[in-house]
């Protein structure tokens, strides 16, 4: 039986409107804590407008996320003191993400107002205090807190002062907005952990006059009209996903009236949809799409019911197909149910379902899928398949904070991941495969090309990640740099193929101690010993470096218990149990001696 | 669901109360929820719910459930 809860987000998923998501809100509100969904989340909120409306639809769009989100809103105008009192409200709310929402005319009324009578010198000195007014808060906000921060940019005024004119002069105010936001982009670039949404692209795309409540704006102070508030808390959401480790990473795609028109198994090779002329040309755009999300590094799997022989056809023979039969790690073309296939792709791939996505044409499949699997996302490709690309790319379900050169090569990795399953099968003990394997690991301190994929793997690591702290490129630089602390990466091949870089352990000096801050493996590469590789090149290190005593840490979350005993099976031994973690000590004597399993050859 | 449901169930949403409990004595007197802040948010959710735009003294007006039905039904919905 389905939940009032679960009736209200399914009718906000297919239909989204403003009242919709109060009701859910107000639903939510009535959870508490230890709900069964949604980890609890404190964002804390600066602004100089009415954002109150915005509150029940982010809080919903959140929870469609995961989240179990807790607002704190400043009151207004005291976004200064907020930020540069360290015993203010926000501080003491304790935020895990900070919004910065400003409304443009509140900011600068001289510009809004008085545009046309300023010299250009005034617009210039205009433009630079309001830029120092916004780097020293961000720069306040982050000596208080390492919390996230996202701030919008602004839009383009939809009306000038000196209207048609305004347009083709040199210092028009059109202009002079665009080189804020040029400015603005520049400080969230110079300040640690600081994301600028595009609240100006976000306006256009709903259309100001749509956007925007006039109205509203001039009663309240409250700009945001019912239609902007929905694409504004979705984009917000995005945000939340890729900060927390929550952005999907696989598309399962079906063949059928989804990659193309037409029922292969009827119309045959020739007959289906797919080439120059529409509908055909509408696959191809979403074909494009889909390939798009590959060379980002999004894993494509294909779950159809047809025969395997006719798909793999249409995929390496199919003049026309964008897609082939290499952009995809995993195929279930059978004609089992897909739920159930589905399952096996996760189990396969070795990633959790909710990090998956499946998109499909047919609303029976979709809405079996949900019900079966309701961690997965579903897409329903209904209606003109024009408007599939949209539909696929407008959620921003696979959108990232970093982009590395290990993610353009995902799908051959898994690839080759199959290809090593094949060998297992052929060989008689799991030890001989893994010597059979000849497993090659470079561990070494942090590479400066390697930092930013660093960075990544402690944003999306989730399943084996001791400790779950999530760090920015520019938190990483920060800790590589520093004396008092070290980043191992550990990069593997194997005779299959190259790995890449899957492993990452970053310590801190305390005097004689080395604690091990973060700890983790990216899960193609679990159950090979490299873990303990890592463990035991990083104690080594510290053994050099004259550590008498190792810590390590284990924060337990919903995805990475199979970490629990990882420092027991090493060797530590259990020193504290605290709330919401444990310690572990490992003592370094004359006779400590540690080396690495037979099967892994490691720095030679 | 006929019109004047749908206003209660916004109004009760809006306001954080049971629809069923929506009458012609629902107001900011009855109501302690309803400052001008959810105010705003009525607006925007019956704009929204009804497809219609209030005029600017209708939206200042309507300050009890009898006057929000007043405006609505000056904005043609039938109620």
């Amino acid at each position: 039986m389905t939940t009032k809860l679960q009736q209200l987000e399914m009718e906000v998923a297919k239909n989204p409107t403003y009242i919709g998501y109060v009701e859910l809100s107000n639903e939510i509100e009535t959870l508490n804590s230890s709900a069964q969904k949604g980890s609890p989340f404190k964002v804390g909120v600066l602004r100089n407008f009415t954002v109150e409306p915005l509150i029940p639809v982010l809080k919903g769009e959140f929870y469609l996320s995961g989240f179990l989100s807790e607002f704190y809103v400043c009151n207004f105008d005291t976004i200064a003191s907020e930020a540069m009192n360290p015993s203010s409200g926000l501080y003491s709310f304790d935020p895990q993400m900070i919004i910065i929402a400003q409304w443009f005319e509140l900011l600068s009324p001289a510009i809004s107002d008085s545009f046309i009578k300023m010299t250009i010198e005034e617009r210039e000195e205009e433009r630079s205090r309001l830029i120092q007014f916004l780097r020293s808060m961000l720069q306040s906000i982050r000596r208080n807190t390492k919390s996230p921060i996202i701030i919008n940019n602004f839009p383009t005024p939809e009306k000038t002062t000196l209207g048609i004119l305004d347009f083709h002069s040199v210092h028009s105010q059109k202009k002079w907005h665009l080189q804020f936001n040029q400015d603005l982009l520049k400080i969230c670039s110079e300040i640690d952990n600081v994301f600028c949404i595009d609240l100006s692209t976000i306006i256009s795309n709903t259309g100001y006059l749509t956007g925007i409540n006039q109205r509203q704006w001039e009663i309240a102070k409250a700009p945001l009209g019912s239609k902007l508030l929905i694409p504004l808390a979705k984009e917000y959401g995005k945000f939340l996903r890729a900060l927390n480790g929550a952005s999907r990473k696989c598309l399962i795609l079906d063949c059928d009236g989804t990659l193309w028109g037409g029922i292969l198994g009827e119309d045959s090779n020739a007959g289906i949809k797919i080439g120059s002329s529409y509908p055909g040309t509408s696959y191809i755009n979403f074909q494009k799409q889909i390939l798009n999300l590959f060379n980002r590094g999004v894993i494509l799997a294909i779950c159809s019911k047809n025969n395997e022989e006719d798909v793999l056809d249409v995929l390496e023979n199919h003049p026309s197909m964008i897609l082939r039969k290499h952009h995809f790690a995993n195929f279930k073309i059978n004609w089992d149910d897909k739920a159930t296939n589905i399952l096996k792709i996760a189990k396969e791939l070795n990633i959790g379902l909710d990090s998956l996505v499946f998109a499909d044409d047919n609303e029976f499949e979709c809405d079996w899928v949900k019900s079966q699997l309701p961690e997965v996302i579903v897409i329903h490709l209904k209606g003109d398949p024009a408007l599939f690309q949209n539909v696929l790319s407008a959620p921003g379900y696979f959108d990232s904070l970093t982009f590395s050169e290990e993610d353009k090569g995902k799908t051959e990795m898994y690839q080759s991941e199959n290809r090593r399953k094949e060998l297992l099968v052929t060989t008689d003990s799991y030890e001989n495969y893994l010597i059979e394997l000849g497993i090659k690991a470079q561990i070494e301190v942090a590479h400066p090309d390697d930092l930013a994929r660093v960075a990544q793997l402690t944003q999306k690591t989730n399943q084996f990640n001791l400790t779950t702290l999530r760090y920015t490129e520019d938190n990483i630089l920060e800790l590589a740099q520093s004396k008092n602390s070290d980043i191992y990466t550990m990069k593997v091949s194997d005779k299959i193929s190259d790995i890449g870089l899957i492993g990452v352990a970053i310590v801190r000096y305390e005097r004689s101690k080395m604690i091990i801050d973060s700890f983790l493996m990216s899960c193609r590469a679990l159950g090979r010993g490299l873990e303990n590789s890592l463990l035991t090149f990083s104690i080594n290190s510290g053994i050099e470096r004259g550590v008498t005593k190792v810590i390590g840490k284990y924060v337990p979350s919903k995805k990475n218990i199979q970490t629990e005993d990882f420092y027991s099976k090493n060797g530590f031994t259990l020193l504290d149990i605290n709330n919401d973690h444990t310690s572990w000590e490992f003592n370094i004597t004359d006779s400590t001696i540690l080396t690495y399993p037979d099967w892994v050859n490691v720095n030679s | 669901m006929t019109n004047e449901e749908k206003l209660k169930k916004i109004i009760g949403s809006v306001f954080k109360i049971d629809a069923s409990s929506v009458n012609t004595e629902t107001s900011p007197d009855t109501v302690e929820s309803w400052d001008s802040l959810n105010h705003l948010n009525l607006v925007l959710a019956l704009e929204e719910g009804f497809d219609v735009s209030f005029t600017e003294e209708q939206t200042v007006e309507m300050l009890n459930f009898e006057l929000i039905k007043i405006s609505l039904q000056e904005q043609g919905v039938h109620l």
